[in-house]
């Protein structure tokens, strides 16, 4: 790659100081640099290759990092254009940029301000772009508000690494993607080392599917202005017999003009309920699932990112291992954990998760059922089974149509067989499979309402995955951190199903109380643990 | 009128009261660092009133290797004045200021130049000059906040007299529902509830409000001898029959909406115990002409809820399985029994107001308090003298925190021996190459003395830790300035909008292995 541009005597004194020095806490491969041979700095400058995704709130600060951590090869993807709501944050846009394309007013503006860096943008998507593509960079990081998104590329990386017959991965085939999200004070930041620790995949049930209504209520008992919102996005939108001033097939919730006949539809179904609430703000925040943001978030986990591609390219330090939360809504609250590799992912797992059912389900039901699993999170999938089209979607969907009102029973799906789920939302040539377990119906209601609060701190209880004992085995080191992380948890929620048998058994105890006896009891860690696991579960469900 | 249209992302955090509090806020940088100038940019942007950089330095190379707010262009020429013209760029609305005097100097000799603005944000100062400016910060009730970055940590501390918060926005919040103590208007409205007359469609939509008040009140009289369910066996007998007068449980999810709160229904009604503290503070006690509208309404408060043990109803219910017309009617027996709570705290503020001789308070902002007195918050820091004085500072929980294994405290203890350093050499170790090795046992030395000073036993600072920050050499990487900056700027907005709640009262970034920790020193 061309280097053609000296830098002033003296600009990188700050980086030369760890990258010069070693010290007691850097990696085992850390070799110092020397005024003769400034190994780390030309691999920074001239050899490493570095993919932005995305370039909005934390690409601009991530491209801004990057250029300030001394690299000078960085491409950025962004399909977006500039909008006037981006500017309270994307601090490489001006107001004059609005329209223009995010990627590339990103890319010539660091080029402009940092002197030797050479940022090169792609108005495109990520999936215009081939595997060649991606296998020549040294790392990617992700600043992206979408969870297909980061499915896609997530797969694709898991599925660059070249194993050989024995199993061992070729290291050179792993590339580390980095990657961070925000939603007001809060965010999250993550390395993923693809086939060696979990990926995006394992962890989709952190990111619950987004909060849908009822159709029934839209449509027929509306009580709060969302509902109302919704009516008119659903049911208002294709009626004909409300006039519009656009064409409804061209819907563009960035469009005033149709985003004032939203508001209005919405206001006038809400004042034939007597429903107080919509506001046009509210209308927008409804209609195009808008999420706040602020400057200072993206700032936090862009540099916590930024400054894991820094220690991974340098080895001059410790690494994350491998998720940091951070929440600065009360106090400033953060857990750094090992987010475990899940048995049974899709991506980097064996894929087959075991799932227990009643033989008497119908199929509309089972289907349904799994949709809304937020470990699947399907959108549009095709059910096989046994060689045999349970569910189709395209061309052969009509012939499976009656098949929805059978029970599973009655379509020859027995105990133990694995049904083959094919669906938009999973990665490139990625399958699920479903092991079907049977149990009876009798036993069912029974058990949901005994166990209906604990069951949410050990989702798996009905549902057993299947282990997967191959990888296991291999990496036996990160096996034993993983094996003391579930100690430290199986120690944490035998307590906290502890207390709350007896927070349900008396009547005198409040949460404040419960909570101030578990951090009593415990240490720290399970403070933090608690923090996050109890108090958003207990008190939104129980 | 602010830009609704830019400022959409953030408004719908703190709203348009938030965002006139940023707009009237001037904030002073000391020092236009990578820290420092990172910190406003995540001010800058969201629009505070104005900001001014207060910084001696000329623009060297290593800047234009870790600032992102200066360029090529800038070489030699001073600093406040070239980051505060790159930084203006950032939002047309934002006046931006530079003072080109050692802040050092201005603090020993000018100090009252600070006293014009609304908060001081401090990096890179001696700890003389610190102590100075945190004690005339204080007298004047201006919050200070300290930011460090130092190779791969990061050190933030808040101080501020007193910060009082109004809406503390908790992530879930709890509803305030009152079907254990039902007011007036919905028990009446419960008493109605004539569940066999309702066809099956109507019965599945009662909100379970109405259901768990009306049946709680049949099943004690009923069952009970008038009483409460208060042990274990009578609670799993009323859920028995809460779930028995359903039609068909599995179908009807206005019962099942019923048992999942069930525990939490049960329990009797309590103030919240930070509230209780906040309501028998001396400040509520002894109001005067000179007293904050937060302490005269926290004095209202403590009359309400003397008089009605229970505090003034928030009148807001969740979404619930319900048809529109009993959801509706619903929420307006809550709204009606909020106004009238609200009617009657207005007047008893008032009555408060004009017996101390007070000015008026906005009826907009007693609003606002009444509809969040389960949401208040207070927090009194503790002052940087009282935490730098060996008698007064919390050696003891130091201690404690220091035995925990892998302990982030450990670099509070290294960082502020690295300024006891500088106070002796005039440097800071390791900052040149040849000096590194000779400086780790004279910053040993620093460390033994300073834990000497506070009681803690030496081997609690482990060597390896000494040795990594004499590494450092006082460098600043961009990363760990970028995270510093937007932390900081996090709880700067927070002490500005007296919205959500501040850091009480240090944080400590490990960029080592991307840690941290608040710590209450």
């Amino acid at each position: 790659m061309e280097t053609s541009y000296t830098d002033i005597e003296g600009r990188w004194s700050d980086i030369d100081k760890v990258i010069k020095r070693t010290g007691p806490f850097v990696a085992p491969d850390f070799q110092p640099d020397t005024n003769d041979s400034p190994s780390i700095k030309t691999a920074l400058q001239n050899d490493f290759k570095i993919l932005v995704i995305g370039a909005g709130g934390l690409g601009c600060e991530l491209l801004k990092n990057l250029a300030l951590s001394g690299f000078r090869n960085i491409d950025v993807i962004d399909m977006d254009t500039i909008d006037v709501s981006n500017l309270n944050r994307q601090f490489l846009f001006r107001r004059k940029d609005v329209g223009k394309s995010k990627a590339e007013v990103a890319a010539a503006f660091i080029n402009q301000r940092v002197a030797g860096c050479k940022v090169t943008p792609y108005k495109c998507k990520i999936q215009d772009k081939d595997e060649d593509y991606y296998r020549q960079f040294k790392l990617i990081i992700a600043g992206l508000d979408s969870i297909e998104a980061r499915r896609w590329i997530n797969g694709l990386l898991v599925n660059l690494v070249v194993t050989d017959t024995d199993g061992n991965i070729d290291p050179l085939t792993i590339i580390p993607l980095i990657d961070g999200g925000t939603e007001g004070f809060k965010g999250q930041a993550r390395v993923i080392l693809p086939r060696i620790s979990s990926c995006f995949e394992c962890s989709l049930e952190s990111f619950p599917p987004q909060t849908t209504y009822a159709i029934c209520t839209i449509a027929n008992t509306p009580r709060v202005p969302e509902h109302c919102i919704q009516w008119a996005l659903i049911f208002g939108l294709p009626d004909a017999a409300i006039p519009k001033p656009f064409d409804p097939k061209v819907f563009d919730n960035d469009n005033p003009v149709h985003m004032t006949w939203l508001y209005e539809t919405a206001k006038k179904r809400a004042e034939d309920h007597n429903i107080n609430g919509v506001t046009y703000k509210l209308t927008q925040g409804v209609a195009k699932n808008i999420i706040p943001a602020i400057a200072s978030t993206n700032a936090i986990i862009a540099a916590a990112c930024c400054n894991e591609a820094f220690k991974i390219c340098t080895d001059s330090s410790g690494y994350l291992d491998n998720y940091m939360m951070y929440n600065g809504q009360q106090s400033v609250y953060t857990y750094t954990f090992n987010y475990e590799v899940k048995e049974g992912c899709a991506v980097c797992g064996s894929n087959i998760v075991s799932y227990e059912v009643s033989p008497k389900t119908l199929l509309s039901t089972f289907l349904e059922d799994i949709s809304k699993d937020s470990r699947f999170q399907f959108k549009k999938p095709s059910l096989r089974c046994n060689g045999r089209n349970l569910y189709m979607q395209g061309l052969l969907h009509q012939s499976t149509v009656p098949n929805l009102e059978k029970s599973l029973e009655d379509l020859q799906v027995g105990e133990g067989d694995e049904i083959t789920i094919t669906d938009p939302s999973l990665p490139v040539s990625i399958t699920s499979i479903i092991l079907l377990i049977y149990h009876d119906v009798e036993s069912e209601s029974e058990e949901e309402t005994t166990t209906t609060s604990t069951n949410s701190f050990t989702p798996s209880v009905n549902n057993q995955e299947v282990p997967r004992e191959k990888v296991w085995e291999k990496y036996a080191k990160r096996s034993r951190e993983r094996t003391d992380h579930r100690t430290d948890q199986n120690q944490c929620r035998k307590l906290i199903n502890q207390i709350l048998k007896e927070y349900k058994a008396g009547s005198h105890v409040s949460i404040e109380e419960v909570r101030a006896k578990a951090i009593e009891a415990q240490t720290k860690k399970i403070q933090s643990y608690f923090d996050n696991e109890f108090q958003t579960n207990v008190s939104i469900k129980a | 009128m602010t830009d609704t249209e830019k400022y959409d992302r953030q408004l719908r955090l703190w709203g348009e009261e938030g965002q006139a509090r940023l707009e009237k806020s001037h904030i002073c940088l000391i020092n236009g660092t990578a820290t420092g100038t990172e910190t406003l940019k995540n001010l800058v942007l969201p629009g505070i009133g104005g900001f001014t950089v207060v910084d001696g330095n000329k623009v060297s190379a290593s800047d234009l290797g870790n600032n992102f707010f200066l360029d090529k262009s800038c070489l030699g020429l001073s600093r406040a004045l070239k980051v505060c013209e790159f930084l203006r760029e950032l939002n047309d609305r934002v006046k931006g200021s530079s003072c080109e005097e050692d802040p050092v100097h201005l603090i020993n000799e000018k100090i009252s130049f600070f006293k014009e603005f609304d908060l001081v944000i401090a990096n890179r100062l001696p700890e003389a000059a610190l102590t100075t400016l945190s004690q005339y910060l204080w007298e004047h009730n201006i919050p200070l906040v300290v930011v460090v970055s130092y190779g791969y940590i990061g050190y933030l501390r808040l101080v501020v007299p007193e910060h009082q918060i109004v809406e503390s926005k908790p992530d879930t919040p709890l509803d305030d529902l009152r079907i254990y103590n039902p007011f007036k208007e919905l028990e009446e409205m419960a008493d109605q509830l004539d569940l066999k007359s309702l066809n099956s469609q109507q019965h599945g939509h009662v909100p379970y409000i109405t259901l768990m008040v009306h049946l709680l009140k049949k099943w004690k009289v009923d069952s009970n001898g008038g009483k409460m369910p208060s042990t274990r066996d009578e609670k799993e007998s009323f859920k028995k029959f809460f779930i028995s007068n359903a039609n068909s449980f599995q179908d009807e999810e206005n019962f099942q909406e019923g048992v999942k709160g069930i525990w939490k229904v049960l329990q009797p009604y309590s103030v919240p115990s930070d509230i209780v503290a906040i309501m028998n503070d001396p400040k509520a006690a002894n109001l005067s002409s000179t007293s904050d509208d937060y302490w005269v309404m926290v004095a209202a408060l403590k009359k309400f809820h003397e008089t009605h043990q229970v505090l003034p109803l928030q009148g807001t219910i969740p979404d619930i399985t319900a048809d529109t017309i009993s959801y509706i009617n619903l929420q307006k027996i809550y709204h009606e029994k909020a106004s009238a709570d609200l009617d009657e705290f207005t007047s008893i503020v008032n009555s408060l107001v004009s017996s101390v001789g007070k000015t008026l308070i906005p009826s907009e902002m007693i609003k606002k308090f009444c509809k969040n007195v389960r949401f208040l918050n207070l927090v009194r820091y503790r002052s940087l003298v009282d935490e730098f004085t060996p008698a007064t500072a919390r050696s003891a929980y130091m201690i404690s925190e220091l035995e925990q294994p892998d302990s982030n405290l450990v670099f509070y203890i290294v960082l502020r021996a690295v300024e006891k350093f500088n106070n002796i050499y005039n440097r800071y170790p390791g900052f040149n190459d040849e000096e590194v090795d000779a400086d780790i046992p004279l910053l040993k030395s620093c460390v033994t003395s300073l834990l000497n000073d506070l009681s803690i036993p030496t081997t609690l600072v482990k060597d390896d830790y000494i040795t990594e920050i004499a590494r450092y050499g006082h460098c600043e990487l961009h990363n760990i300035a970028s995270l510093m900056g937007g932390v900081t700027s996090q709880e700067v907005i927070k002490l500005i909008t007296h919205q959500y709640v501040p850091l009480d009262n240090t944080f400590i970034f490990n960029g080592i292995n991307s840690t941290a920790n608040p710590y209450k020193l």
